[in-house]
């Protein structure tokens, strides 16, 4: 795709749904209602582990208002499928609908469905409830050792049934070269272990859903997810359905950050109780259990790193455990995709990847904005700070010699996922940065009150634009649809299924169609549409709204302009060649007088009996081009409370073409804060005996307000993608991940201690300061 | 035991029949259908539930519906007037201070509080205002940015 000039694409606009939403008109899934809708709630267990021996749902039956009442009994014997993004041989199942034995504090154990949510509520209550308690285990280390409670006996990985030992998910191991021999040749070897935390998604909607029956035993959905095609087909595996038979409706979500790529649980069991009720049946987690239903995988890392005294890498060994919780929803991808993104991360010779995903009594984790990344770049970033110490060798410059660049090799969603990078922006970024934030200065720790230390630190990073490679992947589906329309008055329809959870990309779709077939941006419509209506579509995860269902929607409009194209072609006797199409008309080219308006080409077709202007295409990108991004910034460190305040921050993206600039910088500063509360706030805690959820709400869920953020300072790189339509990649999560090892350093910088554990809690400077 | 209130909301007068213990949150939803204010957490942790009773930012999450009897309540759809934007919408759209959306309702609301009593605020000042408003999307520039738009 060669570059050309841009009359949309490349400036900034207002989004196309955002007076809806500033009106308060955008009907987001809990705004939905039908008539005669009943409500569902989930009786949760109170035990982190035990037996369900006898349920007992005689009195909430009798409860006035309650239609029904299912137990493990109830819901059909099919394992549940989450995350329909793998191939189906290597989709992982480890779960039902309602469980026989619970595995985490709040593990679903029987559900109601009720004319209004108090009278479930009530009727929960009246359900009673025989448990087994067994011991429970909440450490990962510990959950792998012999003799530790058994959380799953077996699994099922396709259509294979699969022994669960030691409550290990699945390992992996990869070597390039031979890194043995890569530390021998090192003259300096440095190890550590880093620990993060376990953050929660938190997106500000809670997960809602409706269920509505209709004739012939059909469904309609109507729930948050970010993808409508995998969800039907996880309800209608759960349910044992015909696909045809459920239709979901795409709605827009109110953030998400990767908690609704799979389907969970309450959609399947909401669309259970609407079959046997014959109603239409919603639901809507509480806060409470939003803290019960997703959040980024805790890892412990161990990286050992061999480096020669000019700042070489010649051998890296990383090893994880990953933390899936009680249920593996996406089985042990994201310790696989950490392999993936450390091996991306800098040139070496000789590297080498171990990991296993491992079970524990906790409620489950899912994918989280950086997917495994944000966990390596902390570990990665922090040693490269304390290497560049070791070897008095300036941090950023440290990068400059090793960073990932065009012509190397890229492991877009671990290692079976490869590409070869075509365009990288980090070095511009880095110096660009490093000016920015005055790196030259981070040697004066003097602030106005002496106990208070200033410091600066740096880190870069990266995430892929979606999971397209040169072949077909053989674990992960990446493929996208889109439909698109000219209307009889000149205006466009774009129909396809990819999803918006708030960055935009529904926006970015309609300035491709306004930018390929040259209408005005408010002339293109994005139809809602469903799974009936629209092409396949894998969920909009790993920052491939713009590129990966980007790629489909400008080739749908490509193929509409081609047959717009033709037939003005014939109503203004000029050769195809010779036309160019812009602002709602099709201009002969050095002939301005020669046009004739888009309006007037579908009227002529449609009242000639030419036919309707349409295009369709379906596209797996071949490649996937990584965003690479960088984090500078400075921090206040007191000494005498332990608090670290971040004062500015100086991020940077490399997008190749930004399609919407504000949706850009909307992006790098949402990732700031996402990050910067990995680094000092963000961490839910469980009761270490019982393994109940200590902060399941905002008040003690910590994250940055608006009177905690840094002032910003954005800077975005002259790159071009040559795959991405219009020469752009993705920016949602490569923003985010290196910002923990951003604080990390820059903490060190101010006070001289390095926290290998997130978050960077006050309490641990100052134990570090005495 | 339901009773009957009258309560004016977007300058609209309703008569309705409830049950006294639902909040005011759920009233407006609910039974009025006004879907505009979101529910993010019914603890009044969040923000996302802001509506103005008497020019007053309040989260009506925890607002007994019964105590909005004989006052003005305000939320986001009766923001615009005939059609025509209020500055804060029309700040908030332009200057792309809007992501997904669901703490829009409550930030503006919260902000036209703050208007009405400091018609000019500082960026400090616009910033403790919407403290108690999450954002997961923006990192909050964009949006103090169009607060302090719409007050010029």
């Amino acid at each position: 795709m060669e570059k050309r000039e841009l009359k949309i694409i490349g400036g900034r606009f207002s989004r196309a749904e955002a007076l809806q939403k500033a009106t308060g008109e955008l009907k987001f899934s809990a705004d939905i209602t039908f008539p005669h809708m009943l409500h569902a709630k989930i009786l949760r267990s109170p035990y982190a582990h035990a037996i369900v021996k006898h349920v007992d749902i005689s009195k909430a039956l009798k409860l006035k208002g309650v239609r029904a009442v299912i137990t493990h009994k109830d819901v059909p014997k099919i394992p549940t499928m989450h995350q329909f993004l793998h191939v189906p041989s290597h989709m992982f199942y480890d779960s039902f609908l309602l469980e026989e034995k619970v595995r985490h504090y709040g593990d679903r154990v029987a559900a109601v469905a009720a004319t209004n949510p108090d009278i479930a509520e009530e009727a929960l209550e009246l359900i009673e409830v025989e448990y087994e308690p067994l011991s429970a285990v909440f450490d990962p280390l510990e959950a792998t050792r012999d003799g530790a409670p058994v959380i799953h006996n077996r699994a099922r990985r396709g259509e294979k049934t699969i022994e669960i030992k030691n409550n290990i998910v699945g390992v992996r191991e990869i070597e390039i070269g031979d890194v043995e021999k890569g530390f021998r040749e090192a003259d300096l070897i440095i190890e550590n272990v880093f620990r993060t935390s376990r953050p929660n998604n938190a997106p500000l909607e809670r997960t809602a859903v409706i269920c509505v029956p209709g004739p012939g035993g059909s469904l309609d959905v109507y729930g948050t997810t970010q993808g409508i095609h995998p969800m039907r087909m996880n309800i209608a595996s759960a349910l044992g359905l015909p696909l045809h038979k459920v239709n979901c409706h795409r709605v827009y979500l109110g953030g998400s950050f990767g908690a609704h790529i799979h389907t969970g649980w309450i959609e399947p069991i909401c669309a259970f109780l609407s079959l046997l009720t014959g109603k239409p049946v919603r639901g809507e987690k509480t806060r409470e259990e939003m803290f019960l239903s997703c959040g980024r995988h805790p890892m412990v890392m161990r990286l050992k790193t061999g480096i020669k005294k000019d700042g070489t890498l010649m051998a890296q060994y990383f090893d994880v455990i990953d933390e899936t919780g009680a249920y593996a929803v996406s089985g042990e991808s994201k310790m696989v995709l950490a392999g993936g993104w450390f091996l991306s991360m800098y040139k070496c010779p000789n590297m080498k990847f171990t990991g296993k995903t491992v079970y524990t009594n906790t409620p489950p984790l899912t994918a989280m904005r950086g997917a495994g990344n944000p966990q390596v770049n902390f570990a990665v970033e922090s040693q490269m700070d304390m290497i560049a110490e070791e070897l008095g060798i300036d941090p950023v410059s440290l990068r400059l010699k090793n960073h990932i660049n065009t012509g190397d090799t890229f492991y877009g969603q671990g290692p079976d996922v490869v590409c070869v990078v075509q365009s990288c922006g980090t070095e511009e970024l880095l110096k660009r940065g490093a000016e920015a934030i005055g790196w030259n200065k981070r040697a004066d720790h003097t602030t106005d009150r002496p106990w208070v230390k200033r410091g600066m630190g740096m880190a870069r990073g990266f995430h892929t634009s979606g999971a397209g490679s040169p072949k077909p992947s053989k674990f992960i589906l990446d493929y996208s649809g889109a439909i698109v329309k000219v209307n009889e008055d000149g205006t466009a329809v774009l129909i396809n299924a990819a999803a918006d959870t708030g960055g935009g990309s529904l926006s970015t779709h309609a300035a491709m169609v306004a930018e390929e077939l040259g209408l005005n941006y408010e002339d293109v419509v994005v139809y809602m549409g469903d799974t009936n209506v629209t092409l396949f579509d894998v969920p909009t995860h790993a920052s491939r709204g713009t590129y990966g269902a980007g790629l489909a929607v400008k080739k749908a409009s490509e193929k509409a302009k081609r047959v717009l194209l033709k037939w003005a072609s014939e109503i203004l006797e000029a050769s195809v060649e010779d036309l160019v199409a812009e602002k709602g008309k099709i201009f002969v080219v050095g002939n301005p007088d020669q046009w004739v308006s888009i309006k007037e080409v579908v009227e002529t077709a449609q009242t000639s009996g030419w036919g309707s202007v349409a295009g369709e295409a379906s596209i797996r990108p071949d490649a996937c081009p990584p965003h690479f991004t960088v984090c500078f910034v400075e921090v206040e460190v007191d000494t005498q409370t332990g608090l670290v305040k971040v004062l500015r921050a100086v991020t940077g993206a490399d997008v190749g073409t930004p399609i919407n600039l504000n949706s850009v910088e909307g992006q790098i500063a949402g990732g700031l804060h996402m990050g910067l509360g990995f680094a000092l706030l963000e961490d839910t805690r469980f009761d270490e005996k019982t393994g109940k959820p200590l902060n399941p709400n905002f008040r003690d869920y910590k994250t940055l307000t608006a009177l905690d953020m840094p002032s910003i300072e954005m800077l975005i790189a002259d790159t071009f993608e040559p795959t991405g339509p219009f020469g752009a990649k993705g920016v949602g999560e490569g923003a985010t991940n290196p910002v923990a090892a951003a604080v990390a350093n820059a903490a060190y910088n101010a006070v001289g201690v390095r926290i290998k554990d997130l978050p960077i809690s006050f309490e641990k400077i100052l134990k570090a300061l005495k | 035991m339901e009773v009957m209130i009258q309560l004016k909301v977007n300058s609209v007068i309703y008569e309705l029949k409830i049950d006294p213990a639902r909040t005011l949150l759920q009233v407006i939803r609910e039974d009025l259908r006004l879907t505009g204010t979101k529910s993010g957490c019914e603890r009044g942790e969040c923000g996302a539930c802001t509506v103005l009773i008497d020019r007053q930012a309040v989260n009506s999450c925890l607002f007994p519906v019964i105590e909005g009897e004989g006052k003005e309540i305000l939320t986001i759809e009766g923001l615009a007037r005939n059609g025509q934007l209020h500055p804060l919408q029309e700040n908030f759209i332009e200057l792309g201070a809007i992501q997904c959306g669901f703490c829009t309702p409550g930030m503006i609301l919260t902000a036209k509080a703050l208007l009405y009593r400091i018609p000019h605020p500082t960026e400090g000042e616009v910033r403790r205002e919407i403290a108690g408003n999450y954002c997961r999307c923006t990192g909050y520039d964009k949006i103090v940015e169009a607060i302090l738009a719409a007050a010029d």
